[in-house]
C-alpha cells in the first residue's frame, strides 16, 4: 500500500508555555476544536484514517494535502520565541496595579498567540460566540477595534459626511463605539445594514435591533448607561419653507456590556422608551429621507425625561440639556414606495401628502 | 556671579578622547530563528516559482538540449486508469506544478580542472581568522562580524580610551578637539593609518575631578595601529563591547558604554 511517511512527526511541540495554561486565563484564548489543537501542537494522528489537517473534511483532500516545507520547525521556533515574550509580560503583570497598564500588558501578552489570532480571524466578529471571541478579554477588544477601524469606521464616517448627517443633526462625531443595525428577519432583509443604505418601507416597518460594541478598556458597566435616538432631519416644513427634524425612536438608560450589547425589545422596558418607534413613512415626491441613529454615553441616569416634542425635535438642545456624549452613529435612507400606505394604516398614521414640482397653495 | 561660578566649575585640563572603531567586515551570523525563517521563506518562494522556460534557453533538437534534459529528474505524468493518492499530476513543461522545480545544470566535461572557470562553485572564506585562533587582541583581523574599539593601557595599568591633552592656554596654533585627537593618534600609533573622523562635535564627555574629556568618534579606514610611544602607553588592544566590559572597571564602562557599538 501507499503508506509512506507523508507526514513528518517533527511537530510534537511541547505545550508547556504560558499559552497552554488555562488555570488563570480565559478559555476563549484557546482553540475551541480539540482535534485542531491536537494536530497543531502534538503532530499528526497515528490513525491512518485521521491523517492530515482536521479542518479538511474529506479524507481524500486530507491525504492530498502537503504542507509547506519547514513550516513545522518554523512554527515551533516562533511559538517558543513568542511565548517566552508573553511570559515576560505575564510576570510584569503579577505586581502591576494600574488598571490601564494591566490591560495593555494583558493585550500584549496574548496578541501574538496563534490560537487567539486564529479564533479572531476565522469566527464571526459581529455576532460573537463568547467561547471563541470574548470581548471582555482585552486582547479581543484590541483586535476588534483594529478590525473596525480598518474599514467599517472609515466607511461610517464617509457616509455620515457625504450624506451630511454631520453637521445636519449633530456638529461632528469621533466614533468610539461600533454601532450596527438590523431589522427583524420577518421584514425580509436578514442582514446588518450598511451605513447609508436605502431600505424599503416594508423592511423598516418594525423596531430595529441596535448593537453597541464598546472597545475601550475600563468602562464601569454598572454605572455607564446609554441613550439611543433615531432622528429624521428631512421632514418637510412647508409653512416655513424648510425642513424639520422629527424623532423616530428614542431609548434611554440602556445597560449593556462588552458581550451582551444587542439592544432589542427584550433589552428594555416601558420606562426606558423615550419615544415609541414610528417607522419611516416618507411622503410621495419628498425624495430620500435620512434616518440617523445616534448613540450617546450618559453622565448618570436620565431622570424621568419630560415628554419630548417629536415633531420638532431639537437634537442639539436634547444633547446639551441632558449632558450626553455622542460616541457612535449609523444612518439609513428611506423613500416613498407603494407599501408606505400600508405601513401608515398599520400604525394608525394620517394619510400622507403628495408633493408636486409646482406648489399649488400654502397648506 | 553666575559666570564666575560657572568658570570656577570648569576643570583646568581639557582632553580630546578618541573612540576609534573598526566597523564589521562581514555580516553577523544568523541565529536559529532567523536561519529557519529565511529557509522557510526561500522554500515558499521556490514552491510558487515560475516554471523554468527551458525551450527559451535550449533550442529544440540541439545537443545542449539533450544534455540538459538528460540530467533533469523526470516527473510522474498522468496515466489513464491509475490512482494517484496525492492528486492527479498537473505537469507543464516537465514540471509538476503543485511542487517546486529542481533544475539541474549539466556539468561540462572540462569543469573541475579549470580553476579560472567562471562557473566554478563559490567557496566562501572562513569567518574565523588566524588572529581569532591565536586570540591576538592587537590584530585588526579578529572578530570580523563585530565592531572593534581601540583601547590603550595607561601608566596606571588600566585599559582606557586613548586621550590627548588640549592646550587651551596656547596663544598661537590652537587646535580643535578633533584635530588634537587625529594628531595625537598618529603620535602614538604612527603615520601608517587612515582614519575618518565622523564629526568635529564630540559624541560624549567624561568628567573627572582633574579634567574634562571630550570623546571624538572616528573610524579606521586603512592601515594599522603600530605602537610608537611606548613610554606613556604600555599596550593597546582592539576589543568588542563585551570584551571592554570585562577589561575595564565598571564605573568607567558605564560612562563610555553609550558611545560603543552594540555589535
Amino acid at each position: 500500500m501507499l503508506r509512506r511517511g507523508l507526514h513528518s512527526s517533527a511537530k510534537c511541540l511541547e505545550k508547556t508555555g504560558v499559552w497552554s495554561d488555562f488555570s488563570k486565563r480565559s478559555k476563549s484564548l484557546g482553540l475551541a476544536s480539540e482535534s485542531i489543537k491536537k494536530y497543531i501542537f502534538q503532530g499528526d494522528s497515528d490513525d491512518v484514517r485521521r491523517r492530515g489537517p482536521p479542518s479538511l473534511k474529506r479524507r481524500m483532500n486530507r491525504l492530498k494535502y502537503t504542507s509547506p516545507e519547514h513550516i513545522d520547525e518554523m512554527f515551533r521556533l516562533s511559538y517558543e520565541f513568542m511565548s517566552k515574550r508573553a511570559e515576560e509580560k505575564y510576570s510584569q503583570l503579577e505586581n502591576e496595579t494600574d488598571a490601564k497598564v494591566r490591560a495593555k500588558l494583558e493585550t500584549e501578552a496574548e496578541l501574538h498567540n496563534p490560537e487567539v489570532q486564529y479564533n479572531f480571524q476565522y469566527h464571526d466578529k459581529l455576532e460573537n460566540d463568547t467561547r471563541v471571541i470574548d470581548y471582555a478579554v482585552p486582547v479581543y477588544r484590541r483586535l476588534g477595534l483594529k478590525h473596525w477601524e480598518s474599514y467599517e469606521k472609515m466607511l461610517l464616517m464617509q457616509r455620515l459626511e457625504t450624506l451630511s448627517v454631520i453637521p445636519d443633526t449633530l456638529p461632528t462625531l469621533q466614533p468610539r463605539v461600533q454601532v450596527n443595525l438590523r431589522f427583524p428577519f420577518s421584514t425580509g432583509v436578514n442582514k446588518w445594514v450598511e451605513p447609508g443604505e436605502i431600505l424599503s418601507s416594508n423592511t423598516t416597518s418594525m423596531v430595529p435591533t441596535i448593537k453597541i460594541q464598546e472597545y475601550e478598556n475600563g468602562i464601569d458597566f454598572e454605572k455607564q448607561k446609554y441613550t439611543v435616538v433615531i432622528v429624521n432631519p428631512d421632514e418637510p416644513d412647508v409653512l416655513n419653507d424648510t425642513f424639520k427634524t422629527t424623532l423616530a425612536f428614542g431609548l434611554t438608560n440602556l445597560k449593556i456590556d462588552y458581550n451582551d450589547n444587542v439592544v432589542d425589545p427584550r433589552k428594555y422596558n416601558e420606562s426606558q422608551i423615550l419615544a415609541d418607534y414610528i417607522p419611516p413613512v416618507p411622503e410621495k415626491n419628498v425624495g430620500k429621507q435620512r434616518f440617523s441613529v445616534w448613540v450617546f454615553r450618559q453622565n448618570g441616569d436620565l431622570e424621568s425625561p419630560e415628554p419630548v416634542d417629536r415633531e420638532n425635535f431639537d437634537i442639539r438642545e436634547f444633547v446639551r440639556s441632558h449632558n450626553l456624549d455622542p460616541v457612535g452613529a449609523h444612518v439609513w435612507r428611506s423613500e416613498w414606495d407603494s407599501n408606505v400606505a400600508n405601513i401608515r394604516e398599520k400604525y394608525g398614521l394620517p394619510e400622507g401628502r403628495v408633493f408636486h414640482r409646482v406648489r399649488r397653495s400654502v397648506v | 556671579m553666575s559666570v564666575k561660578a560657572a568658570a570656577s566649575s570648569i576643570p583646568k585640563a581639557v582632553k580630546a578622547g578618541l573612540v576609534l572603531s573598526r566597523v564589521p567586515i562581514v555580516t553577523p551570523e544568523l541565529n536559529a530563528l532567523e536561519n529557519k525563517y529565511y529557509q522557510y521563506q526561500a522554500e515558499l518562494e521556490r514552491r510558487l516559482m515560475w516554471t523554468f522556460p527551458s525551450y527559451f534557453y535550449f533550442k529544440k533538437g540541439t545537443l545542449a538540449e539533450r544534455r540538459f534534459q538528460s540530467v533533469q529528474k523526470g516527473v510522474i505524468s498522468k496515466q489513464p486508469g491509475v490512482w494517484f493518492p496525492k492528486g492527479v499530476p498537473d505537469v507543464r513543461h516537465n514540471r509538476e506544478r503543485s511542487q517546486k522545480q529542481d533544475i539541474m545544470l549539466p556539468r561540462e566535461a572540462s569543469e573541475g580542472s579549470n580553476k579560472s572557470d567562471v562557473s566554478r562553485p563559490i567557496v566562501p572564506n572562513s569567518r574565523t581568522t588566524k588572529a581569532d585562533e591565536n586570540n591576538d587582541i592587537t590584530s585588526l583581523d579578529r572578530k570580523l562580524d563585530r565592531t572593534l574599539h581601540l583601547l590603550v593601557k595607561d601608566d596606571k595599568g588600566s585599559w582606557v580610551l586613548p586621550s590627548f591633552p588640549v592646550d587651551i592656554e596656547a596663544k598661537e596654533g590652537k587646535k580643535a578637539l578633533h584635530e588634537t585627537a587625529e594628531v595625537g593618534l598618529r603620535k602614538i600609533g604612527g603615520e601608517d593609518i587612515n582614519t575618518w573622523t565622523v564629526s568635529n562635535t564630540p559624541a560624549g564627555v567624561l568628567q573627572s575631578e582633574k579634567d574634562l574629556q571630550f570623546l571624538i568618534k572616528s573610524h579606521i579606514i586603512a592601515g594599522e595601529f603600530k605602537l610608537k610611544d611606548e613610554k606613556s602607553i604600555k599596550e593597546f588592544a582592539w576589543l568588542t563591547k563585551d570584551e571592554i566590559k570585562k577589561a575595564v572597571d565598571e564605573r568607567y564602562f558605564n560612562s563610555i558604554q553609550y558611545v560603543l557599538a552594540e555589535n
